[in-house]
């Protein structure tokens, strides 16, 4: 950043690696548009002026399975996350919601990063008589996790739930992937014109289908463009006021970005993982979609009221 | 000694030449080599391999990041009381290790920053887990002295803490005390023989070490504004240990080559290439082989100048 | 689930677990009991392993091939490195070897990148073993009663290959004195060689037998060269024996603890090795103290 000058950061993945640059951005005076980052203290306490966040984030992504929740039948949960921030995060806006709507959480249980061998977490699953079970896993933990859930038949009998559905882990673990419900950032599959355009123009240049961030990442690209076509410029006091009032009709519906703490509001997903006949690997398949206005939380604030 | 003074003398004047973003690289090379000078002492003069000296370098990091988050103690008194503490902890941690010898040894202080590693993610008050603490502020001092808030100030802070442990380590290494260092070094039996308490000699030189390797975590807290679990990661042990193999063992001044040889490649070859990681391994078996003394000992052996020094 | 179950179930998935570190650390104790090295690159050579074992899967689609695949071609490639770089250095101080592992480790780990990419690569066993059996009316997958069976197996052919034939007789005869062997005529060199296949061998197939529970990926190998290290000094750098307790030990302690005290699981593994450590310094069954 300091060597060339920059003014604008772009497709930083970890939410830690935000947390620690983002106290630089006012020095620099640069705009950070996050496509990928979900943690809830990036549009909450941790809030500064020249961070704008395109993307889903943890809590909205936790919320939409509990607004899911309260339609499907399910009663007892179970909760297992990594054993770090985003686990604790969501495993904590989960159970808040589970409590609010009524139904009754049974235990969470956490996993230190780097775990392989999941058969004791997958024995206390299965003992607590749970009927689903919340999943807060991602990368190697989630793979193996699923791997071995698969092994243990865990998926006949407790539904496995999870925050995020992405094609790396199906791809990575096949058949054990189906029967998975989870909320979706952005899948491929989701419906509308703009998505349509957009896969296809992907698989045109790429051959594949594009996955969760890829998506992501395509929104975060065309709200800070139309951003920087509303300034006229990208220097960060004429860029931030322009960001603050985007409004893009995108591949997920209509997303708005919000001023008072620079988050985007857009509806939630929820996808169901299945087989479909001449698809190499399984795929997620829309099965609910929730409104921007009960999905997104109140203004800096990381849960929600009702 | 004239070279130290034209070294130090070259090092002083940079910041009036450099970019800013050449001053951060700059720091963050003077702080590992303080890291690496510190392991040094260890490995190059006791024959002390510690594959733990991460544990060292993100306690004095956590330690002061917690101070200067925590209290409005003035940066340079931070950073010093973190060294010292950390140094303190390793009498502890050496007397722990020092019950083994050779490669028992070396595992132990393996096990302690792996323990240290485990603690760290799970405390989360003191440590923030594994988000670690950020936006470590760069305290004043009383009058509202601030010299060391901006780059060139926090520079030549760094630089005086270099120095003045560079130039403590000397005395150190030449003292009687560092006469005993290298006779458990060449023949620890011969040492005992001699009638020396070996044992009290390795735990100082392991409290020493690790407050120094503090010292230089505590420095890079302030520097990068944040302190996190990868400073306890093995792989830094690791790292450090190329450092001061490359750098040239059992020469103080080598380390610290060696650690601004490794920043510098590490940017260079990664700004070329994702593979950055393949040549890096390359090289660094090619050191070995060709060139095992290091680069300081390399230069000492091939040039009368340098052989007047250390 | 009543107690007995569950104490069965759970002994089981203890000694599937025990198993593959088994493979890690016998390997690496080996090595380190005939050569005095520490071989860094030992995760990489498991990390091979398991991609060799994707490989081998994905073209042929029988695993069976690739049990015997992986091992092979690892250890090959392992003795092809002793025979290249490491004779060079013997002679030379410990740190020598360290440091020529550690490099070793950042090569191996960016080649896999660039020949099997970043994604997590699925390796799936045989339909024969991905069924379930009911023990005392839990679900068990077969694939880990398996596993633990290959670990005792392995365990008794090491055992027997060092007690009885000849070779393991020179491998324990160097590991006590390497001139006497030496002047008794002995090639040490090519003892050594072999030594330095069969451990990276071993790593190799602990690898491919992993991967169907963890799938083949790049964060395989820093996990697995903490574990092999803590293993082998619980269980004492250079004796195989010691290796097979200490992987048993920390699996054990792993699955117990885990279920009983799960605050505590990352920690469990260096609580022993430091408490043994400090009570043995040499490891449980280890030479040096």
């Amino acid at each position: 950043m300091e060597r060339d000058g920059c003014r604008l950061l772009f497709g930083m993945t970890l939410s830690s690696e935000a947390l620690a640059v983002v106290p630089k951005l006012a020095e620099w005076n640069a705009i950070f548009m996050s496509s990928d980052n979900g943690d809830g203290r990036l549009t909450g306490e941790s809030f500064v002026p020249n961070f704008f966040r395109a993307n889903t984030s943890g809590p909205m992504g936790t919320r939409a399975v509990s607004l899911y929740l309260r339609q499907a039948g399910f009663k007892n949960f179970y909760a297992l996350g990594m054993d770090y921030a985003w686990g604790h995060n969501s495993i904590g806006v989960f159970k808040d919601e589970v409590k609010k709507s009524g139904k009754n959480f049974i235990a969470d249980i956490y996993s230190p990063i780097g775990t392989k061998d999941y058969s004791t977490y997958i024995t206390k699953i299965r003992q607590s008589g749970a009927d689903a079970c919340f999943l807060v896993l991602q990368g190697d933990d989630n793979n193996a996790f699923l791997a071995q859930a698969k092994q243990y038949r865990l998926g006949d009998k407790v539904q496995l739930l999870t925050e995020i559905v992405d094609l790396n882990s199906i791809h990575a673990v096949g058949e054990a992937a189906i029967g998975l419900i989870g909320s979706s950032r952005y899948t491929f599959t989701f419906p509308g014109d703009a998505n349509a355009e957009f896969v296809a123009g992907w698989k045109k240049e790429y051959g594949n289908v594009p996955d969760v961030f890829e998506g992501e990442q395509w929104q975060a690209c065309l709200m800070l463009q139309a951003g920087i076509e509303k300034a006229g410029s990208i220097d960060a006091d004429k860029l931030r006021p322009a960001l603050e009032t985007v409004e893009i009709d995108s591949i997920k519906g209509k997303v708005t970005m919000r001023a008072c703490d620079h988050q985007a509001v857009q509806r939630g997903f929820m996808v169901k993982v299945v087989h479909k006949d001449g698809a190499p690997d399984p795929v997620p398949d829309l099965i609910a979609t929730f409104p921007a206005d009960q999905v997104t939380p109140a203004c800096r604030q990381m849960t929600y009221d009702s | 000694m004239r070279l130290l003074i034209a070294a130090a003398a070259l090092l002083a004047l940079l910041p009036f030449g450099l970019p800013p973003y050449a001053m951060t690289l700059m720091t963050e090379a003077l702080i590992l080599g303080l890291f690496a000078m510190s392991l040094d002492l260890m490995v190059g003069y006791a024959r002390l391999i510690s594959f733990g000296h991460a544990a060292a370098y993100g306690f004095g990091a956590y330690a002061c990041g917690n101070f200067l988050l925590h209290t409005s103690m003035p940066l340079p008194c931070a950073v010093l009381l973190a060294g010292i503490a950390g140094g303190i902890v390793a009498i502890g941690v050496g007397w722990v290790c020092t019950q083994a010898t050779g490669v028992s040894f070396s595992m132990l202080t393996l096990a302690y920053a792996q323990l240290l590693y485990a603690v760290a993610f799970k405390w989360t008050s003191v440590t923030g887990a594994s988000d670690g603490l950020a936006g470590i502020p760069r305290n004043p001092g009383p009058f509202g002295v601030t010299w060391w808030s901006g780059k060139a100030g926090f520079y030549y802070l760094t630089l005086a803490c270099l120095l003045g442990a560079f130039m403590f380590c000397r005395e150190l290494v030449r003292s009687p005390f560092g006469a005993v260092l290298r006779g458990i070094r060449e023949n620890e039996a011969k040492t005992i023989a001699l009638g020396f308490n070996t044992r009290r000699y390795k735990i100082a030189i392991v409290a020493i070490s690790y407050g120094l390797a503090g010292l230089a975590g505590a420095l890079y807290a302030p520097f990068a504004g944040f302190a996190n679990t990868e400073l306890l990661f093995w792989l830094l042990s690791g790292q450090v240990l190329i450092m001061v193999i490359v750098g040239g063992a059992g020469t103080l001044v080598g380390p610290v080559l060696g650690a601004m040889f490794f920043l510098y490649v590490q940017q260079k070859l990664s700004s070329y290439t994702d593979s950055w990681a393949l040549f890096f391994g390359v090289i660094f078996i090619l050191f070995v082989l060709f060139m095992p003394e290091g680069i300081w000992g390399f230069l000492r052996s091939r040039s009368r100048f340098a052989r007047k020094t250390a | 689930m009543d107690f007995f179950a569950f104490l069965v179930t759970q002994c089981l998935n203890a000694l599937s677990q025990a198993a593959l570190l088994f493979f890690l650390g016998c390997g690496l104790t080996l090595i380190f009991g005939i050569m005095r090295i520490v071989n860094f690159a030992h995760g990489a050579f498991f990390m091979l392993g398991a991609y060799v074992g994707y490989s081998t899967v994905h073209w042929t689609g029988n695993f069976w091939l690739a049990l015997i695949v992986a091992p092979v071609a690892v250890g090959g490639f392992g003795a092809a490195f002793e025979l290249g770089i490491l004779r060079r250095l013997y002679g030379r101080d410990g740190h020598a070897f360290l440091m020529v592992t550690f490099g070793l480790t950042l090569i191996m780990g960016e080649v896999i990148r660039l020949v099997w990419g970043v994604e997590a690569l699925q390796v799936k066993p045989p339909e024969s073993l991905s069924d379930i059996v009911f023990i005392l009316d839990e679900p068990f997958p077969v694939y880990r009663l398996f596993l633990a069976g290959a670990g005792i197996v392995v365990a008794v052919v090491i055992w027997q290959f060092l007690e009885r034939t000849r070779l393991g007789l020179l491998i324990r005869a160097t590991s006590q004195n390497a001139e006497m062997v030496y002047a008794l005529g002995t090639d040490v060199a090519l003892v050594r060689s072999a030594v330095f296949g069969i451990g990276c061998g071993l790593a190799g197939i602990g690898g491919v037998m992993a991967a169907p529970l963890v799938t083949a990926s790049l964060g395989m190998a820093p996990n697995a060269v903490i574990d092999t290290f803590v293993i082998v000094i619980i269980g004492g750098m250079g004796s195989f024996l010691g290796s097979l307790i200490g992987a048993v030990l920390v699996a054990f302690v792993q699955v117990f603890g885990t279920y009983y005290f799960p605050d505590f699981a990352m920690a469990f593994m260096y609580l022993i090795m430091l408490t043994v450590l400090v009570v043995r310094p040499g490891g449980l069954l280890g030479k040096e103290a």
